[in-house]
């Protein structure tokens, strides 16, 4: 399982900007980050692929910000994982750690530590700080779940494997 | 339109001139049921004894007809049928205890609690049986627990029945089965099928498991109530026993209506 945090770059267009533990495999993170050029009504939704036999589960929100075009940083946490994994078991934890990441006063000025105009606000590498530390806490959270869902899958399994 | 209607409630309108004619027949003649003597001092056993002996047929017969149903691949329903099965036989034995047949009587001789109990240690191996058959495919763990428990169970009835010497020995067998083997097994169904009941979120499973509860429950109540001073309320748990079933039986049906909407 792994976690991630994109965001929509005003200059270069989606970008993953945290991922745990470790990078994403290209084939898996252009597809990722294809999910922001969607237009989707329901902000949690999850993608199948078919091929790497995974499922990438995805909450999208936003926050604002007073550095970005129309006043919000357009935010996606995504948990790419087995295909096998409900995607419900992730939703409490993505929704909870969203709201987290909303209530961080200037938390925006996290996503401009790369050399933006602002480069220079004092306040951008505690955000990064927090930021990151948020995400990290959100991934421990969701491998505990996870744990305890695989847990439960296989009792639940062991039912119905037989017919009723 | 008054001939369709006949045609098509065909049933109702026979079955209402079946209840006038008996209706009638009642208000006019005012009949006085004809007595069954030997249940004056007993109609609560047979009672009890015939709802329990239905409602556990009821119970395996619809496990074994889902065992059919579902091309006989769920072993554990045909061993939890046939064990539902066997334990019935101790109540049957109420029947006829309640409708005089001495030989019917548990309490008779230590021999004939054995003929009429020898169900109890069967159907709890039975059970345990079929669900270690659901939890692991290992034949060592679905079969060393449980041909112990039956062991064990015998060995009560017959420690307890024949070589322990006791003024009252069917007591000392029950202590030790119950306490030992009958209730732990109870609870142990009634946690599983409650908790993967809790975790499906389904609710078959969770009936299933608040009717063992309830089952283990009823024979906690057998200690303490079963001396001759008391018994009366013993068969207040004998009611709290039968209530139990329904939920099994309503639990299983539930469970295979659950997997057909999935």
């Amino acid at each position: 399982m792994k976690l991630a945090l994109l965001y929509f770059n005003t200059i270069t267009g989606p970008e993953i900007y945290f991922s745990h533990p470790g990078s994403i495999i290209e084939k898996v993170s252009k597809k990722v980050l294809g999910f922001f050029d969607l237009d989707m009504s329901n902000n949690f939704f999850e993608m199948s692929l078919i091929e790497e036999d995974l499922k990438i589960i995805n909450l999208y929100f936003e926050i604002t910000s007073c550095w970005a075009r129309g006043n919000k940083e357009m935010l996606m946490l995504s948990v790419i994982t087995d295909k096998n994994h409900r995607s419900e078991v992730f939703y409490e934890i993505l929704k909870e750690y969203s709201l987290k990441i909303m209530s961080v006063v200037n938390l925006y000025k996290a996503f401009y530590a790369k050399g933006f105009l602002n480069e220079n606000d004092p306040e951008i590498d505690s955000k990064v700080e927090e930021l990151h530390s948020i995400l990290l806490e959100c991934y421990i959270q969701l491998e505990e779940r996870l744990k305890v869902n695989i847990m439960d899958e296989k009792i639940i399994k062991k039912f119905k494997k037989f017919e009723w | 339109m008054v001939i369709n209607l006949e045609k098509t409630h065909l049933i109702y309108i026979t079955g209402l001139i079946i209840i006038s004619i008996i209706s009638a027949y009642v208000l006019i003649v005012l009949p006085h049921g004809a007595p069954i003597v030997v249940l004056e001092s007993s109609f609560f056993l047979f009672g009890l004894g015939l709802n329990s002996t239905i409602l556990l047929w009821t119970i395996a017969g619809y496990l074994f007809f889902r065992w059919i149903r579902t091309n006989r691949k769920n072993q554990s329903l045909l061993i939890w049928s046939i064990s539902f099965l066997i334990y019935s036989f101790t109540f049957v034995a109420h029947i006829f205890r309640a409708l005089g047949f001495s030989d019917a009587n548990e309490n008779l001789s230590v021999f004939h609690f054995f003929a009429w109990r020898w169900g109890m240690p069967c159907f709890s191996a039975g059970i345990l049986y079929g669900i270690l058959k659901i939890l692991t495919e290992n034949r060592k763990l679905q079969l060393i627990p449980s041909i112990s428990v039956g062991v064990l169970g015998f060995l009560w009835l017959a420690l307890g029945l024949f070589i322990i010497p006791s003024e009252n020995p069917i007591e000392v067998t029950m202590y030790l089965f119950l306490h030992t083997i009958w209730i732990p097994i109870c609870f142990t169904m009634a946690y599983i099928f409650a908790f993967y009941g809790y975790k499906s979120k389904e609710i078959g499973p969770k009936l299933v498991g608040l009717g063992f509860f309830l089952l283990m429950i009823s024979y906690h109540g057998w200690a303490p109530w079963h001396f001759q001073d008391v018994v009366y309320l013993y068969f207040i748990w004998y009611f709290l026993f039968l209530l139990s079933l329904t939920p099994i039986l309503l639990g299983f049906v539930l469970m295979s209506v659950e997997e057909r909407h999935e």
